[in-house]
């Protein structure tokens, strides 16, 4: 048997963490709801059940293809020569990804925090972390998880409750109150970005230990991080009301208003760091898997001489992915939720097709 | 040895993070000027310009509680104002770095004062920056000033060293009567944003006492869509804050029921309020009922009526429930006759009927001058305070008295 690029493994419960916080990631900052106001929380839900279909999609394939990754399950099904062309589509796919979230975060310590600092600056610091992590492997970013997230969940539930004396719950109705194409467009947005981009674990299936509990796993982790979206946005549609439709990062606008007593005021930065934690994760994974699969792709014996010159190429990807951040945010509303479909839901099913017409299986 | 290189790396890497904080981006102390109040007013000149006045702490200047005067702090104003005009509130103030050596911070500013004919002029010209720059908090409170709004910043306050810091607290200690509102940016730019409910604004006097300019609240400043309508006074505006919810404190005077002298009257004190807006249909026609209930306690009597008597301290409540009933009234005749619809009916009902509300909502500027509102008031007294009967000789053995 061939020696494989990635000898760590993690457990069912480090899988469901990485996903929890891959998927809050950075959709926690950018605003949801430009197309739909005050519904989007009810969005957010509804994006989750389409972000769960496509789940159960290509876990299926993962669960034919037990201990093979992505690019292992694109040779199997299509042959060596397609079977590669794919992967290289899903490894641009996931560079591309991966170099928006650089782009995201990088975006928003300028427009916040640091507006005269160039944005290059926090790229090339975001993708050095990231770079020290993927060098180490999968365990590592995975224990750096379970070390997150209960930071991440403390400051996220601190920040509801310092907040509590700002909401006004009766902001977020009435109910459903767009019309079905705009509901059902904003909801595929939802779906693309951040749940479907959860195609990203087809590379990372085969490193969990207990093969049996990864998928229950993984919808536990994309029910979790559905709830806390939904909660987080509840909560910024109830202290922001209508304000929110034309905040550019409306999660911040909330924490900034936090006034405890005039005691507890201020703490955006505190609060933020958490965010940045997630978004640590979400790059690092894009990072780590567009690194692994090259080096398979091309038969690399160690994907490590390649962490270098994919972080490059991200770095650049990133500067040159959109020309500002008012592209951005479109992007992300109006085209890559359309982009990312033929990745998340076609290519996966054409898979699962294809094996079930040859009958592909992983041979026990 | 490999040991030691990497307590080498790990204060490399301590060092680098210490010594480059913030390259770029750092304000240090002494190159920021803290500001704590704006005013924004329409240009002396000409009125398509606008006037900025910031008002910059001088930390210098600052007495500390316990200097005397003398050698510790300055004898000059702890506050210095800058004034400027430009084509718009931006370049206004970063034109300031041409009379001030220092860029300003904004941060930690207390309040936004708009002059009366920037209000009237509308204010969505203004305010953008307020919002779209990283610096200014939502938290920033938002009036508008009868005159100019320059003036109000070079008030005198004799408790507070700083004129803005002076008027920031004025709307904070507004609970004690609810004769006022208090609105942050983020309420006003909520109200801006809606389509029907129309913004509102402190509203901010210069009075002249004798020699001396303070500030004082009188009421509140009603907008329509961005533009300045009218104001309600301090009555009003209570009626108002009624309906909102935002009653926190405040007195009620009446006249006594078993006397009715006009010149002794009662004073109640407001303990809890609460306010909520039922928007109904009744034959196809839309009403809308606002339920208050309050509780209060008696706070003054000036005559020398027995409030201990059961049937005095009922006709007490019915009363109270009149004077809340004529300010809330007072406050809808008001908007109804301003079209302005400050009290969010127009939200309550979209909340309510969501269907029907698709087709009111374009007419509701013809709808609500015409709205049927129905007021109705629970009213409670709870204790008589420290003492029950008003001082006055001959309770005991009064036949009268029970």
């Amino acid at each position: 048997m061939k020696m494989q690029l990635e000898q760590g493994r993690i457990s069912s419960r480090e899988l469901l963490v990485i996903a929890f916080v891959f998927t809050i990631g950075s959709s926690i900052l950018l605003n949801s709801s430009v197309l739909v106001g005050r519904n989007a929380w009810l969005v957010i839900l509804a994006g989750m059940v389409e972000g769960l279909f496509f789940a159960f999609i290509f876990t299926t394939l993962a669960m034919r293809f037990k201990g093979k990754n992505l690019v292992e399950i694109n040779n199997l099904i299509f042959g060596s020569i397609l079977g590669k062309v794919i992967s290289l589509a899903y490894l641009g796919y996931f560079l591309l990804v991966g170099s928006l979230a650089l782009r995201t975060f990088g975006a928003f310590f300028v427009v916040g925090f640091y507006p005269e600092t160039p944005l290059i600056v926090f790229i090339v610091l975001e993708a050095i972390v990231c770079a020290y992590a993927v060098r180490h492997g999968l365990e590592v970013i995975a224990r750096c998880s379970l070390i997150f997230v209960p930071i991440v969940i403390i400051f996220l539930v601190v920040d509801v409750f310092f907040l509590l004396n700002q909401m006004d719950l009766t902001k977020l109705l009435p109910f459903f109150d767009v019309s079905w194409s705009q509901f059902l467009q904003a909801t595929q947005a939802i779906a693309a970005f951040p749940f479907g981009e959860t195609i990203a674990f087809l590379m990372i299936f085969a490193y969990v230990k207990e093969q049996q509990k990864a998928r229950r796993s993984f919808f536990l982790a994309l029910f979790f991080a559905g709830i806390i979206l939904c909660v987080m946005l509840a909560k910024v549609i109830a202290t922001l009301g209508d304000i929110v439709i034309i905040n550019t990062y409306p999660f911040l606008t909330s924490v900034r208003l936090i006034n405890v007593a005039e005691v507890f005021t201020r703490l955006e930065l505190i609060i933020i760091s958490s965010i940045l934690m997630m978004g640590f994760l979400k790059m690092a994974i894009f990072y780590y898997v567009s690194t692994l699969g090259l080096a398979q792709v091309f038969k690399l014996r160690s994907y490590q001489p390649l962490v270098i010159p994919v972080g490059i190429i991200m770095i650049v990807l990133s500067m040159l992915i959109v020309e500002n951040t008012n592209e951005m945010m479109k992007l992300a509303m109006y085209k890559y939720p359309y982009f990312a479909l033929p990745f998340q839901f076609g290519l996966p099913l054409l898979s699962l097709l294809v094996a079930a017409i040859r009958g592909v299986r992983v041979k026990v | 040895m490999k040991k030691r290189l990497k307590i080498l790396y790990l204060w490399l890497i301590l060092s680098i993070i210490i010594v480059t904080v913030g390259c770029w981006d750092r304000r240090e102390l002494d190159t920021i000027a803290i500001v704590t109040g704006m005013g924004i007013d329409t240009g002396e000149v000409d009125p398509e310009q606008i006037q900025v006045t910031a008002q910059i702490v001088k930390a210098a200047e600052f007495q500390g509680p316990t200097t005397t005067g003398g050698s510790g702090g300055g004898q000059g104003k702890p506050y210095l104002n800058v004034t400027n005009t430009a084509e718009t509130v931006f370049d206004a103030i970063r034109e300031f770095t041409h009379i001030v050596n220092r860029k300003l911070y904004f941060p930690h500013n207390q309040i936004l004062i708009f002059g009366e004919q920037a209000a009237k002029n509308g204010l969505r010209r203004y305010i953008d920056f307020f919002l779209r720059d990283p610096e200014p908090r939502l938290i920033t409170w938002v009036a508008v000033a009868k005159g100019k709004a320059g003036d109000v910043l070079e008030t005198k306050a004799e408790l507070e060293q700083l004129p803005s810091l002076n008027i920031s607290q004025l709307i904070e200690a507004r609970a004690a009567t609810s004769e006022v509102s208090a609105v942050n940016l983020r309420d006003f730019m909520e109200r801006l944003m809606s389509r029907t409910t129309a913004p509102i604004a402190t509203l901010v006097e210069v009075k002249e006492h004798g020699e001396q300019k303070i500030a004082e609240l009188v009421g509140t400043a009603v907008f329509k869509k961005d533009k300045m309508v009218g104001t309600l006074d301090k009555k009003e505006t209570r009626g108002l804050l009624w309906v909102l919810n935002k009653i926190e404190s405040g007195i009620i005077i009446v006249t006594c029921p078993e006397c009715k002298d006009e010149t002794d009257k009662t004073s109640l004190e407001i303990i809890r309020a609460k306010g909520k807006i039922v928007p109904e249909l009744k034959n196809g026609q839309l009403e809308i009922t606002v339920k208050i209930k309050e509780e209060g306690n008696l706070g003054c009597k000036m005559c020398k009526q027995d409030v201990t008597n059961p049937s005095h301290w009922s006709a007490l409540e019915k009363e109270k429930a009149q004077v809340i009933q004529q300010e809330v009234r007072a406050a809808l005749k008001k908007a109804q006759n301003l079209n302005a619809d400050i009290f969010g009916f127009g939200e309550a009902v979209h909340k309510k009927y969501p269907s029907l509300w698709k087709e009111w909502e374009g007419e509701w500027d013809k709808i609500f001058p015409k709205l049927k509102v129905n007021v109705w008031v629970e009213a409670k007294l709870q204790s008589t305070g420290m003492i029950t009967m008003p001082a006055s000789p001959g309770w005991v053995g009064n036949e009268d008295a029970t």
